[in-house]
């Protein structure tokens, strides 16, 4: 079998076992199998509407998990993009309450977007300093990162961001010169699904046809033959951490300043993890930025798709989320059948 | 080529019966017969790539044959894993030891005994009693005690040889055990390798070197290609019928031999100075002290000398990767005061490092790519930030034919190329500029004769277009096969600088750390 077919037969393999699983799981729960898939898909791709929704959910996704995916290329393992995520939206809702509010409104939301974007650079930049001057593995300080970001959010809420009535634990709302406009009538999708897609394209020039690309793609193959053909590991790895850092910083502010259903506050459990499901976004893609357009569609996809599937088929909308697993073990499970004779069984 | 005819002797211990291994489309071995017997050392001689370690794997049960079975005495048998055949007498010295380093010998041995007679409490008392008589009887004393990662190489060998015999194998495979020893090491392998032999055990002698198989083997299998081409007696043949049963019929050809008049004293300008050089040790490294030498256009500076005393270090030295905290280097007459792998590609240095797998290559990117993992040094390779990648495909295309690089496309990643190709892509990339330098580090480490002469006439050739040549190898026959003078290396100095038509006996006697006569 050459490689397309063997790909067919896996991506096929794939399907008929997600499927297998999925309908075990929706029988158990007490719902109708059939019928729930039936809404999943509709509320996903049945309407203009519900497509919409659907590419809305995919932006924040694909946003992190490009910034996830150019990391893990390098070998860089930041699972800290919750984080960058959530410091990313802080900071443009409190630069939103500065007298720069009074700019015309094309200029203030780039401005507040460069700001979102500098502050999930800066805090995964400390991540990659403590990994390049300390050695400190960036897993363990991107996750206890996640966790000061996710405390400092909760301060913020509560104490100096509070909105003026001081009801809600929440942000006062960006005013409306900050919001990124929608883009296609009758849907939630907004200008960041430009942003989203003219990142990829970015990144995809930047990793294939620029020096520093190729430093990244050298680093994350061999770092030893990185550093004896001349590449600055140390620099080039604290790059890395700081673009990486800004691809989530950046998901964070076009989040707050796009999602009209959030209005521009940022609420204690503002995101459902988007930093997170970034890192499947990326593994599904094969940390492939092209690849992560279709991986984060996906992950919308289905985000989107099970509202729709708890109205109408009285199936609870958590159960997605085990769909998303499950589609997710499966995929990445017949990557590591691919990948393993040719690493582990190749004769000397 | 016939082989023995089947039942020459009752005392056949151990047979390989039309076995077969497929990796993916690739066959690592196509059919291998052979019969190992009682009391004898059988060579199995082969280039790299040839099936020989894939033939081992199976036999000690590590990985599965395709084809084809194994028989014991006569038995046929399936070996489930690698301690089914432990248990059926096999044992195996791995060419990368199985030793945990930060253990004992004692625990070593102990942990591999604990796998066949599994106990809640530690043995450690009956294996030392156990491994103290089968010392006495061969007549070693291995510290018991001692921490694995302290003793030398030779002696973590013979701890491996002694977990085989702590299992009473009664069959033993050795895969390349001489790879890793000095020459006085393997007369000592060699000697026990003997009295195993008349204790009436069978020896299956992994190598691709045609002079310990001359000198120790009492019959050889050869393999080309996944295929045996013959067993003959040892009495039966000598090193050159060998040579062309191994590579085939070019074998002449690629027999490594200095050309005549190749030893001649280079008299070219200095193009690099070592003063003094003293590096720290780090980890596990050795401290480099007071290093002095001249290398001249046009000459090979060979650095001989037992493994681990400053090889690496001294390589990383002159590419960047180690500082020097006391000394000068100077390069082309001007002082260096600290160099950088990033400088290299200015100062025209090439460097072809030691290991391609874990320095030379990063096997997930393609082969174009490999051939200019510097591009951020070459000026040509880049405009501004972006990478010039016509000039660079141009560049690959040009680069892996000039190199006869044997690759389907460049776009392949470089782990699909076989060793030799892929140490081309690493010569290629050392050379095309054409350095005023080459820092050749255990160049021709694990490639086939063939190979091996093509990386030799690459490096003679920038040698006789002027290039200078410094070549760090632990490998005797390849310093006197290219080298115009010869430094031995011994505890991170260089304890003498001499002639190529010098001795080997001189050499290795320098090598154990004797400067006297040695020096002059």
């Amino acid at each position: 079998m050459n490689q397309i077919q063997r790909g067919i037969v896996r991506v096929a393999a794939s399907a008929l076992i997600s499927a297998a699983f999925i309908f075990l799981v929706l029988r158990f729960s007490g719902g109708n199998p059939g019928l729930a898939m039936e809404w999943l898909l509709y509320g996903a791709f049945g309407s203009i509407t519900n497509f919409g929704n659907s590419l809305t959910e995919m932006i924040p996704l694909l946003l992190t998990g490009l910034g996830v995916a150019i990391a893990f290329r390098a070998q860089l393992w930041n699972v800290g993009g919750e984080g960058q995520f959530l410091i990313g939206a802080l900071a443009i809702a409190a630069l939103a309450q500065t007298p720069l509010r009074h700019l015309p409104g094309p200029v203030f939301i780039s401005l507040l977007l460069i700001a979102g974007t500098a502050a999930g650079a800066l805090w995964s930049g400390i991540a990659g300093w403590m990994r390049i001057a300390r050695d400190v593995p960036e897993v363990i300080s991107t996750i206890m990162l996640n966790f000061v970001a996710i405390e400092l959010l909760s301060y913020l809420t509560h104490g100096p961001l509070q909105e003026k009535d001081l009801i809600e634990p929440a942000t006062s709302p960006l005013p409306s010169n900050a919001m990124l406009p929608i883009i296609i009538p009758q849907t939630t999708v907004h200008l960041g699904l430009v942003i989203a897609l003219a990142a990829v394209a970015v990144v995809t020039v930047i990793l294939y046809r620029t020096r520093w690309g190729f430093a990244i793609r050298v680093l994350g193959a061999n770092p030893r033959a990185a550093e004896i053909n001349g590449i600055d590991v140390k620099k080039t790895r604290l790059g890395i951490m700081l673009a990486s850092g800004a691809l989530c910083g950046l998901a964070g502010a076009v989040q707050l300043s796009g999602s009209i259903s959030l209005g521009g506050q940022i609420f204690e459990s503002y995101s459902p993890g988007y930093g997170f499901t970034a890192v499947a976004v990326a593994l599904l893609a094969r940390l492939n930025p092209i690849g992560a357009i279709f991986s984060a569609l996906f992950f919308g996809a289905m985000t989107a798709g099970a509202g729709t599937m708890e109205r109408h088929a009285n199936v609870s909308s958590v159960l997605s989320m085990v769909v998303e697993g499950i589609v997710l073990i499966v995929l990445l499970a017949s990557q590591w059948v691919k990948w393993e004779p040719s690493v582990k069984e190749s004769p000397e | 080529m016939s082989s023995i005819p089947l039942g020459d002797q009752a005392a056949t211990v151990l047979s390989a019966r039309s076995i077969s291994k497929r990796y993916g489309p690739a066959l690592a071995l196509d059919e291998v017969s052979f019969d190992l017997r009682e009391g004898e050392i059988l060579a199995l001689l082969g280039e790299n790539g040839a099936g020989k370690s894939t033939l081992m794997k199976i036999l000690a049960g590590l990985t599965a044959p395709s084809n084809g079975e194994i028989a014991l005495r006569g038995q046929a048998v399936k070996f489930a894993g690698p301690k089914d055949a432990s248990q059926a007498g096999i044992g195996m010295v791995h060419q990368h030891f199985q030793l945990v380093p930060a253990f004992s010998v004692l625990d070593n041995l102990a942990l591999d005994d604990s796998s066949r007679n599994p106990s809640l409490i530690r043995t450690d008392s009956l294996v030392a009693r156990r491994s103290q008589e089968i010392m006495d009887r061969i007549g070693w004393s291995i510290p018991l005690d001692r921490r694995v990662s302290d003793l030398p190489v030779g002696t973590q060998q013979r701890v491996e040889i002694l977990k085989t015999l702590l299992a009473d194998a009664q069959i033993l495979l050795f895969d390349e055990p001489t790879a890793v020893l000095a020459p006085s090491e393997i007369d000592g392998l060699f000697t026990v390798l003997r009295s195993l032999r008349e204790q009436g055990r069978s020896i299956v002698f992994v190598s691709h070197k045609l002079g310990e198989v001359m000198d120790l083997c009492d019959r050889v299998t050869v393999l080309r290609r996944g295929k045996n081409v013959g067993t003959v007696d040892i009495a039966d043949t000598n090193t050159s019928d060998l040579a062309v049963r191994m590579v085939g019929s070019e074998a002449e050809s690629v027999l490594d031999e200095r050309p005549e008049g190749a030893v001649q004293q280079a008299s070219g300008d200095i193009v690099l100075k070592a003063l003094n050089m003293s590096a720290n040790s780090t980890d596990r490294s050795v401290a480099l002290s007071d290093l002095s030498f001249d290398l001249k256009q046009g000459e090979v500076l060979g650095f001989a000398g037992v493994d681990g005393n400053g090889q690496t270090e001294l390589a990383e030295l002159l590419t960047g990767t180690r500082a020097w905290i006391s000394g000068s280097l100077a390069i082309h007459g001007s002082a260096i005061a600290r160099l950088r792998p990033s400088d290299l590609v200015r100062y025209s240095i090439g460097y072809i490092p030691p290991d391609r797998q874990r320095e030379g290559l990063a096997l997930g990117l393609s082969v174009a790519e490999n051939l200019s993992l510097d591009a951020n040094q070459v000026p040509q390779f880049h405009r501004g930030p972006f990478l010039n990648f016509k000039a660079l495909q141009t560049f690959a295309k040009e680069t892996a034919s000039a190199f006869d690089i044997r690759t389907a496309r460049i776009d392949l990643p470089a782990g699909s190329l076989s060793g030799g190709n892929q140490q081309k892509i690493v010569i290629a990339r050392a050379l095309w500029k054409k350095p005023d330098i080459l820092i050749a580090v255990s160049p021709t480490r694990g490639l086939d004769v063939a190979a091996r002469s093509y990386v030799h006439q690459q490096i003679r050739q920038r040698q006789s277009e002027g290039g200078a040549v410094v070549l760090i190898s632990t490998e005797l026959e390849e310093i006197f096969a290219l080298s115009t003078r010869i430094a031995v290396l011994y505890d991170g100095r260089i304890i003498g600088i001499v002639p190529a038509d010098t001795s080997r006996e001189t050499i290795g006697l320098m090598m154990g750390g004797q400067t006297g006569s040695g020096a002059s």
